[in-house]
């Protein structure tokens, strides 16, 4: 469990199951009331706490097993270890693969009531289940439910005190290979001898008879094999006695799945895909909500009557000067400028980002989007799956830094993370920049995006030799795909949000603190000067560094200070070029150091200065400048 | 003849022979993917190969393709 906030209930109960088997909708029915939604500690996988009546309840990441191969499954191997009960959410569709979690739980000694979900998608599939003789089988509960519409969900609290496990589990003569002194628990034993290696860790590390030393081998190697086979051979044989498969045919769902997965057909789907959501986060919320937040709301009535308000609150003393400015300046000023981009702009971008990825999670596009692209994202060291950040990028890359989370280990974050703050223009930058080489011609732009494309490739290049260890090539399920469910998206998106907020409003005030401080005591005008230097390096005059110092703060700010500028048709390039390959603006930095760490965003920030001015001196040097 | 799940185009049947990777192997045999016949539904041109059992479908990239090491099946 989380410890965090933890409701009054006496017994635990977690909700435990496969990916996309329908757990969020049973969740949302089962609890009384939302006690917290958090990150995991030390992790960034959410779990939700609620109120179930008398009972604690929590979800967990979906997993096929309880093991330790990756985040998810270890997050939800410790609570499985800890809880008291659990419902094992089932796909009716797909018995033959979740039903090996089922007997692990079972194995493992978990009290477990079986909900047997999505029961109209089997019935429609042609599949039928005799559920009383897959309980007979089991030995526990089983609920047959279609939780979107609530059928059966109630039988779930009457039969939870049901909740059982065998005494003897088929895999108890393994358990006769560990030690025989060993100081482990069933659920323990059955991991121990699966050759899990973060529980074997856990048992030495309360076992002072077992010498230092990494990692004890409870079981000879191949164990783990034998009893995942035999595991697979008992859910085969129930497969076999409960399951009728009628006639099947495919499905609107694989007709499209297919046409996915063909570059042919995928490929201008992808597009219109990515064209639909740039207008929906690029345009319509990124450019005309927060201009019209930025502009009216906050230029127009809040700023004003929140300085007016401050000023005239404040003492005339002079050692009231300063704290004014920190409250009111208009840099980023902590009541003004720092609440206009918390909720003028941070918040529409963020609902939006989340109400579609919402989407796109719901209907099971993500992963075939992540099919199509994974050739050309091996080439950068990434696979398929960081096709989200990217496409996310192009609206905001600060959002885009969270969606970093589901592209795999930590190396592919890195190279995900470094490739987004370094040559992905957001979509606010980009409307600037498109109406600046507008005036230019086409040819321009094409030869800014071909820039960027090389920088793209270089950079990923260079990261995926630079960076150690090696890429995880793709290995991922592709769920069923299905229309979005709109309730679904919404509590979705309510909780992300939330967790966003209480996260992001410390930082972000303690960076409008520091950023003004430097501000009123003349640090900032002293950077300026620093920069002149390299200014005249990439061609530009002086007073490109003042665009630099905006670029610091926000990159559209950077893009909007150079159509002030006199300036010839390749300076404006080169100037574009530099400041979209310049730092990531303040909100993706503080992003980037809580979603990697400092140093890693120490790293990135230093690296955008070298590669924006070396690509913007080479230019230069190109157009003789 | 064995041959590496890599080198077979979409809809070909197959069984699992061997897969190179530990991890791999596991989660393979967790999802049932070692039981017996399984589908090559799509395979993109040196790039990912999608397969099927029992209606779950699995994306595994080029890469790990190669490493998974697998016997054709006549079709039923």
């Amino acid at each position: 469990m989380t410890g965090q906030n933890e409701p009054p209930g006496d017994e635990t109960v977690a909700l435990v199951g496969a990916p996309n088997v329908g757990k969020s909708v049973v969740f949302n029915a089962l609890a009384d009331d939302y006690v917290d939604v958090s990150n995991y500690p030390g992790t960034t996988v959410e779990t939700t706490l609620a109120e179930m009546g008398e009972y604690a309840l929590t979800d967990t990441p979906g997993v096929y097993g309880i093991s330790s191969f990756d985040e998810e499954e270890r997050i939800t191997r410790e609570i499985v270890l800890e809880v008291d009960t659990v419902i094992n959410v089932v796909d009716a569709t797909h018995l033959d693969r979740d039903l090996f979690l089922t007997l692990q739980l079972l194995d493992m000694g978990v009290p477990t009531v079986v909900c047997l979900n999505m029961m109209d998608e089997a019935e429609a599939a042609g599949l039928d289940i005799d559920v009383a003789a897959l309980e007979d089988a089991l030995g526990v509960p089983v609920i047959p439910t279609v939780a979107v519409s609530g059928t059966g969900l109630g039988e779930i609290p009457e039969r939870l005190p049901e909740a059982d496990a065998p005494a003897e589990p088929p895999i108890e003569e393994h358990f006769e290979d560990l030690p025989a002194d060993l100081e482990a628990n069933r659920r323990e034993q059955t991991l121990l001898v699966e050759a899990d290696e973060a529980t074997a860790q856990t048992v030495a590390d309360r076992s002072p008879s077992v010498a230092d030393g990494g990692t004890p081998a409870y079981v000879e190697a191949g164990k783990r094999d034998a009893v995942y086979g035999e595991r697979r051979d008992r859910v085969e044989s129930i497969v076999d006695g409960v399951l009728t498969v009628g006639d099947q045919t495919d499905s609107w769902s694989d007709r499209v799945s297919d046409l996915m997965m063909n570059p042919l057909t995928g490929t201008p789907m992808a597009l219109a895909l990515l064209g639909i959501i740039y207008y929906l986060i690029g345009d319509l919320v990124a450019q005309r909500l927060v201009d019209l937040m930025e502009g009216v709301v906050f230029g127009q009535y809040y700023n004003p009557a929140v300085s007016e308000a401050v000023r005239s609150a404040m003492p005339a003393a002079g050692w009231a000067d300063p704290l004014t400015f920190v409250l009111v300046n208009e840099n980023l000023g902590l009541l003004t400028i720092t609440v206009q981009y918390m909720i003028g702009v941070l918040l529409p971008l963020i609902v939006a980002f989340y109400l579609v990825i919402g989407a796109l999670e719901d209907s099971g596009v993500l992963p075939r989007l992540a099919v199509l692209t994974d050739r050309g994202l091996s080439r950068l060291g990434l696979n398929g799956r960081a096709i989200v950040p990217m496409i996310v990028g192009v609206g905001c890359v600060t959002m885009a830094v969270i969606t970093t989370r589901m592209v795999g280990s930590r190396r592919e974050r890195l190279i995900a993370t470094g490739l987004l703050g370094l040559a992905i223009p957001c979509s606010a930058q980009l409307g600037v920049i498109m109406g600046l080489l507008a005036g230019l011609g086409l040819v321009w732009w094409f030869g800014y995006i071909g820039v960027l494309l090389v920088v793209l490739g270089v950079a990923g290049v260079v990261l995926d030799r630079v960076l150690p260890g090696e890429s995880e090539g793709l290995v991922t399920e592709l769920p069923r795909m299905r229309a979005p469910r709109p309730s679904n998206i919404v509590r979705k998106t309510l909780n992300r949000t939330k967790m966003f907020f209480r996260e992001a409003v410390p930082l972000f005030g303690a960076t409008a603190i520091v950023v003004s401080l430097a501000d009123y005591t003349g640090l900032l005008e002293v950077i300026e000067q620093v920069l002149e230097p390299l200014t005249a390096m990439v061609g530009m005059p002086t007073d490109f560094a003042q665009v630099l110092i905006l670029g610091l703060i926000r990159r559209d700010f950077a893009a909007a200070g150079m159509t002030d500028m006199a300036l010839s048709a390749p300076q404006v390039f080169v100037g574009l070029v530099v400041i979209t390959l310049f730092v990531p603006c303040i909100l993706s930095m503080v992003m980037i150091g809580k979603e990697r760490d400092l140093k890693s965003g120490a790293v990135m920030w230093i690296g955008s200065w070298i590669v924006a001015f070396t690509v913007g001196g080479l230019l230069a040097v190109v157009f003789a400048l | 003849m064995e041959r590496t799940l890599a080198e077979i185009g979409a809809g070909t049947a197959f069984e699992i022979e061997g897969v190179d990777d530990d991890e791999l192997r596991a989660k393979l045999r967790r999802l049932g993917f070692l039981d017996g016949r399984v589908d090559c539904r799509n395979r993109l041109r040196k790039g990912p190969v999608v397969v099927s059992r029992h209606g779950t479908d699995l994306a595994l990239g080029a890469d790990v393709a190669k490493g998974i090491h697998i016997t054709e099946v006549e079709e039923a």
